[in-house]
């Protein structure tokens, strides 16, 4: 009878114990060092402990000595046609991965140099626009509106004139009372607000805002120009324009 | 073919059996073990360069070392990762029928010796149950003295107390084969 046949349940239940509490098993460099005893005693307890719940690597460990070279008849020998044999196919393996890294790095020097490329346009896209701000700039087209209902007979709306970057659009306030402060509101056709924020007085009684021309497409808008005063809004004027198509 | 695939198919002719066995001793099944030597030749050829040509089987046993730890790593991974199951599954459904469970005194009676079973291994001391661990793992006493850093007649005494413990706790089944 083998000796350890009724050992049988207290093995399993060494087992499931071991699998209950399994950590990852050291590094070779911790093994290793371990084996040359070079660990701090509560390193080594924590390999040792490791070992028990990873037998195979106590078995590693306990093979002090490179083992000798199986011979025939035993179990573990392997016959030279085997090893060719072997030795092919790790060839063609070792070829395919070296394919395939060549591969893995061509898609990484092209992803390189696009990503160099782009990162160059940009910058220079960058640079153009900062020097181009920091140039002394044509004056604006300046643009008057008159309040609705108040442009007179034929109470035609404002058309803006399409050529330049940016128009400034000047809203004069014919209300003399004066509210602590003042908010624009742009909005299209359908009512709907495109922008809105608050503005200054400015001492001849108008209200500015720069739009770029390409903020507004071919339309019509009203711009409307609250007075506020705490939480309270008051609807001071409205101001039509037209923008016809470029 | 070049030099260093020379000098490579010359350290793989050479070292192959041994890695092979280097892994059967580890008791890696026969598969695996074949597997497990081509990775560490594979990964041999990939740092080769940094080789100098000393210690030949000092550098592969590290490469080799390196290989079986991961490869436990990813068997414990895939223990706790493990395959599930559809309920439709066809194949799952057709599985022939569990064996009958044993009614509940036997049940009763198999937990009540798992727990004291349990019991008895936690009564053991960490040198006695380690040692008591890799013997029935069917380690040789040499190669458990070398794997925890002691000596074979400490081997050999952990083992015998942590067998009288489990005796005494566990009964006559164990006692016969202790004495």
């Amino acid at each position: 009878m083998n000796p350890k046949s009724n050992w049988h349940a207290v093995h399993e239940a060494l087992v499931e114990r071991r699998e209950r509490m399994m950590a990852d098993p050291p590094t070779a460099e911790e093994l290793l060092a371990y084996r040359r005893g070079e660990l701090a005693p509560e390193h080594e307890a924590r390999i040792r402990e490791l070992l028990v719940t990873y037998p195979a690597l106590a078995r590693a460990i306990a093979q002090t000595e490179p083992p000798e070279e199986p011979r025939p008849g035993e179990d573990d020998y392997i016959p030279e046609q085997e090893i060719d044999r072997r030795w092919k196919a790790l060839r063609k393996r070792l070829r395919k991965n070296h394919r395939e890294a060549g591969r893995v790095l061509q898609f990484f020097q092209i992803s390189t140099a696009v990503a160099a490329s782009l990162a160059l346009a940009f910058g220079v896209m960058l640079w153009k626009a900062r020097s181009e701000l920091g140039q002394p700039r044509v004056a604006w087209e300046e643009q008057l509106l008159m309040p609705d209902g108040r442009r007179g007979i034929s109470d035609a709306m404002v058309t803006l004139r399409t050529h330049g970057e940016s128009v400034l659009l000047v809203a004069p306030l014919l209300d003399p009372e004066q509210y602590p402060e003042y908010r624009l509101e742009l909005t299209d056709s359908a009512g709907d607000t495109l922008w809105t924020s608050a503005v200054k007085r400015r001492h001849n009684d108008t209200f500015a805002i720069l739009v770029p021309r390409s903020f507004l497409g071919a339309g019509t808008y009203k711009i409307l120009l609250y007075g506020v005063d705490g939480g309270q809004q008051v609807h001071l004027a409205s101001y039509s324009l037209h923008v016809p198509r470029s | 073919m070049t030099r260093r695939d020379e000098k490579f198919d010359a350290v793989y002719r050479k070292y192959l059996p041994r890695i092979y066995r280097y892994f059967r001793q580890c008791r890696v099944s026969d598969d695996e073990s074949h597997d497990l030597a081509q990775d560490t030749f594979s990964r041999f050829y990939a740092s080769m360069d940094r080789h100098r040509g000393e210690a030949e089987w000092a550098y592969l046993e590290q490469i080799a070392l390196n290989v079986l730890r991961n490869w436990l790593r990813a068997q414990k991974t895939a223990k706790r990762s493990a395959k599930l199951v559809e309920l439709d599954d066809p194949e799952f459904t057709q599985e022939p029928e569990a064996p009958a469970l044993p009614d509940y005194a036997e049940r009763q009676h198999q937990d009540e010796q798992r727990r004291s079973l349990h019991e008895a291994i936690a009564d053991l001391t960490e040198a006695q149950r380690q040692v008591l661990q890799l013997w029935l793992e069917d380690m040789q006493y040499n190669e458990i003295a070398v794997a925890l850093h002691i000596s074979v007649d400490a081997v050999k005494s952990r083992l015998r107390d942590a067998k009288r413990i489990l005796s005494a706790r566990l009964g006559d089944k164990f006692r016969e084969e202790t004495e």
